[in-house]
């Protein structure tokens, strides 16, 4: 087992042209820093064991950048960054820095054809379909391979923070088990120890001030999506964002590390204290956006959108509504705006017109946001006519300020695609209890969400939504990676409120996302 | 989402003229009704209205919010029937839709799905409202702009001087709902506050539920759960927020009576 996991090949290697585009790139935006220097860029971390401060990667579009605001930092020994028990993993293996801190299924494809299962990545505990599965065998795999997602089995019923179980409101039935882990004797629902197992896409660990802060006026501790109390951090100074997860069962730092360790890296020693201190305080520190795009060229130019790029993420204020015209969620794309003939522009200044647009639509663009259990039902109507922005409402990463869990169908009849190779659950809530707003008491879901946790009826089908940055180095998209492009994200929104985008909306959209 | 001054004001207001009740109700022809709400999608900028059906006859009942949460209207949902109680207004239809004064709309739980229906414009006026929908409306302050106006913040009122008094907390509900809004969330954080401030020695809720009488004679009474869970709700809200279990005393009134849509919290000394 190699000592840091696979060391991947990249193609090419650092070139001298790369790494001149990228110090150039990093020079515009030292600019906007205005403290690190040109030493601080490199390439690879994995061959140099030291993340730079700040660094810029090839993806499908362009190039990712990720900042370290607290500086660089070496690799060895590092609690992120360490592999840690039998598996081989470390937090690094799938959330990696060339993936916006997330993971894409090019890097995991990548991964099976030079490792194949020793790659970390597939350990058989979430990296496989499931654990009883032949593990050389690349099906066993496939959910990983094609979504990009990893098992997660959780309890039933669910337990409390203090480990007591939660009696649920609904009673929960396997329709269909692709993977086999749903009906397995020793990991099923019906084993000595019922557990669910549902496949979900991991998180970016990036631009965090903004996923777990609360905004003030919330600071009390009220959840407006369930009207209960909204858990307060141990020290008293404020509540959690409830934002961090898909289904919010961790809500700090420290216990989504300390989770991600026991479950993901089956073996691991537990951290030390002070490793727990480095971690959190190296995971608060990152900060990740698109930085180059292929066709607009340079995205954090001196006099650029003020919303690109992650120094200006790391600047930036956190807490602020973005859904309104003058103050976008994106904030303002002006001096990308189209000016004079289009015919005769060029192709950097037609993408960037486009984007433009693609944020104009992300805030004008109304329609009949409807049906959507976490949105509809807390007075703003259903249907409403509102646009994007309503839900994606956070300045700078296009979150919920509120806990942003929503249920707009992306895994649950009638919305989702067939997905078959998914686990089918059939959900029957009781008689005396709330109902799911717009669903009832009967739900079939490939994914639960937030209701694996809470056991609430109205819960069922609710993910926390996810933000918006370094899209385009970490597909596929959605919780369950339904979509594998962001046109196929678009047009699910498409379908889902039938807003009736034309080819060329549907285009700016795209190009709009993948510059985030 | 960040809300201001004014938002919180209007919110007071409108939760002092829910708490004066029935006592506002005047000389229009009382009505109630169970219908299905219909949505008419205005153009844009304006906002939707929203009309509810009792038989032949569309009423307005209100526009669309324009915050997040809203703050003085609860919108119709539809695949929901909604119970519409209020008052015959004068004047002209608006939006297609005889008006109401004092209105109340409550989204009712199950769901039926024969209500789903949205309505073009038809050339029908936006309603009495006429503030911009949430895109076109001005925002409150731009994230990489610290020169940008931002909102204010959320002020708590000055703790309450001695001699303490007892002091009763009304919450009103929508009909079978137990659901709180953020603006009733004050008025929960209004009691818990107050507790602390004068180290109450005990908070009494008395948790009621309704009986409505319908404009064609039908009864409709609240779920016998429905108090039940109210007072299960405000337990988690009150102990999180600083009020010990041990000194919360709940009564649930079993009968169903009318004007019985709310629960009190009385906090003595």
């Amino acid at each position: 087992m190699p000592k840091y996991g696979p060391l991947r090949r990249r193609p090419g290697g650092p070139s001298f042209l790369k790494l001149y585009v990228a110090a150039a790139i990093f020079s515009c935006a030292a600019g906007q820093a205005g403290n690190t220097s040109a030493a601080d860029y490199t390439a690879s971390w994995e061959t140099s064991g030291r993340l730079e401060a700040f660094t810029a990667y090839d993806d499908p579009t362009g190039k990712i950048g990720v900042l370290l605001a607290d500086g660089p930092v070496i690799t060895k020994n590092h609690p992120f960054f360490r592999p840690s028990g039998p598996s081989g993993r470390s937090c690094a293996t799938c959330h990696v820095p060339e993936n916006a801190m997330g993971l894409s299924t090019d890097r995991v494809r990548a991964g099976w054809k030079e490792f194949g299962d020793k790659d970390p990545v597939f350990a058989m505990i979430d990296g496989s379909n499931c654990p009883n599965l032949p593990q050389n065998d690349e099906s066993s795999h496939s959910l990983l391979l094609s979504r990009g997602v990893f098992r997660i089995s959780l309890p039933w019923p669910p337990r409390d923070p203090h480990g007591k179980p939660i009696q649920p409101e609904f009673d929960i039935e396997v329709v269909r088990d692709p993977t086999g882990c749903n009906t397995d004797r020793k990991l099923g629902l019906k084993s000595a120890d019922p557990h669910i197992s549902v496949y979900r896409r991991p998180r970016i660990i990036a631009n965090l001030k903004y996923i777990l802060n609360f905004p003030n006026d919330y600071k009390f501790g009220f959840n407006v999506k369930t009207a209960f109390a909204q858990p307060g951090a141990p020290d008293g100074q404020g509540v959690y964002s409830m934002n961090l997860m898909a289904d919010a069962r961790f809500l700090a730092l420290d216990e989504q590390h300390e989770g991600a360790i026991k479950d993901h890296m089956p073996g691991a020693p537990k951290l030390s204290a002070e490793d727990m201190r480095r971690l959190v305080s190296f995971t608060r520190q990152i900060y990740a956006a698109q930085v180059e795009d292929k066709t607009a060229g340079n995205l954090i130019e001196a006099g650029g959108p003020s919303g690109l790029g992650p120094y200006n993420l790391a600047k930036a204020d956190i807490g602020f509504s973005g859904e309104a015209i003058d103050t976008p969620v994106f904030q303002r794309f002006d001096q990308w705006r189209a000016k004079g003939d289009p015919e005769t522009a060029s192709d950097a200044a037609r993408f960037r017109a486009s984007v433009a647009r693609g944020q104009d639509l992300f805030i004008t663009k109304t329609f009949l946001v409807r049906d959507v259990a976490g949105i509809n039902h807390l007075g703003v109507g259903n249907p409403a006519k509102r646009a994007c922005a309503l839900c994606h409402n956070a300045q700078m990463t296009g979150h919920d300020l509120a806990p942003g869990w929503m249920n707009i169908g992306t895994a649950n009849w009638p919305w989702a695609k067939n997905d078959y190779d998914l686990p089918l659950f059939k959900l029957t809530c009781r008689q005396d209890v709330p109902a799911q707003p717009y669903l009832g008491r009967i739900i079939y879901t490939n994914d639960p969400g937030r209701a694996l946790v809470s056991g609430r009826c109205s819960e069922i089908g609710m993910i926390t939504m996810q933000q918006f940055r370094g899209l385009a180095a970490r597909a596929p998209y959605f919780s369950n990676g339904s979509a594998k492009t962001l046109r196929e994200v678009v047009d699910f929104y498409d379908r889902r409120f039938q807003i009736g985008y034309t080819e060329q909306e549907k285009q700016d959209m795209v190009n709009f996302l993948s510059v985030l | 989402m960040i809300v201001g001054k004014a938002w919180y004001l209007r919110t007071g207001a409108l939760l002092l003229l829910f708490a004066a009740g029935a006592a506002s109700y005047a000389d229009g022809k009382r009505v109630a009704f169970v219908g299905c709400p219909v949505m008419r999608d205005m153009e844009m900028p304006a906002r939707p209205c929203w009309l509810a059906q009792d038989g032949d006859k569309l009423y307005f009942v209100g526009m669309q919010g324009d915050t997040f949460p809203p703050a003085a209207f609860y919108a119709p949902q539809l695949k929901h029937r909604v119970l519409v109680e209020g008052e015959e207004g004068e004047g002209e239809n608006i939006c297609g839709g005889a008006p109401l004064n004092h209105v109340k709309v409550s989204v009712l739980p199950e769901l039926d799905l024969s209500c789903d229906t949205v309505l073009p414009s038809g050339g029908f006026a936006p309603g009495p409202e006429i503030r911009p929908s949430p895109p076109f409306r001005k925002g409150r302050g731009l994230a990489t702009d610290p020169s940008y106006p931002r909102a204010p913040s959320y002020a708590p009122p000055p703790p309450p001087q001695p001699p303490f008094q007892v002091r009763t907390f009304r919450l009103d509900f929508s009909f079978d709902d137990d659901f709180v809004h953020l603006p009733e969330s004050f008025i929960i954080i209004g009691a818990a506050a107050y507790f602390k401030d004068i180290k109450a020695s005990k908070l009494t809720l008395d948790v009621y539920r309704d009986r409505v009488e319908l404009t064609d004679g039908t009864i409709l009474q609240e779920d016998a759960l429905v108090a039940q869970r109210r007072a299960d709700r405000m337990l988690n809200l009150l102990t999180t927020w600083g009020v010990p279990a041990s000194k919360i005393e709940t009564h649930l009134n079993a009968q169903a009576e009318p004007g019985g849509r709310y629960l009190t919290f009385t906090v003595a000394p």
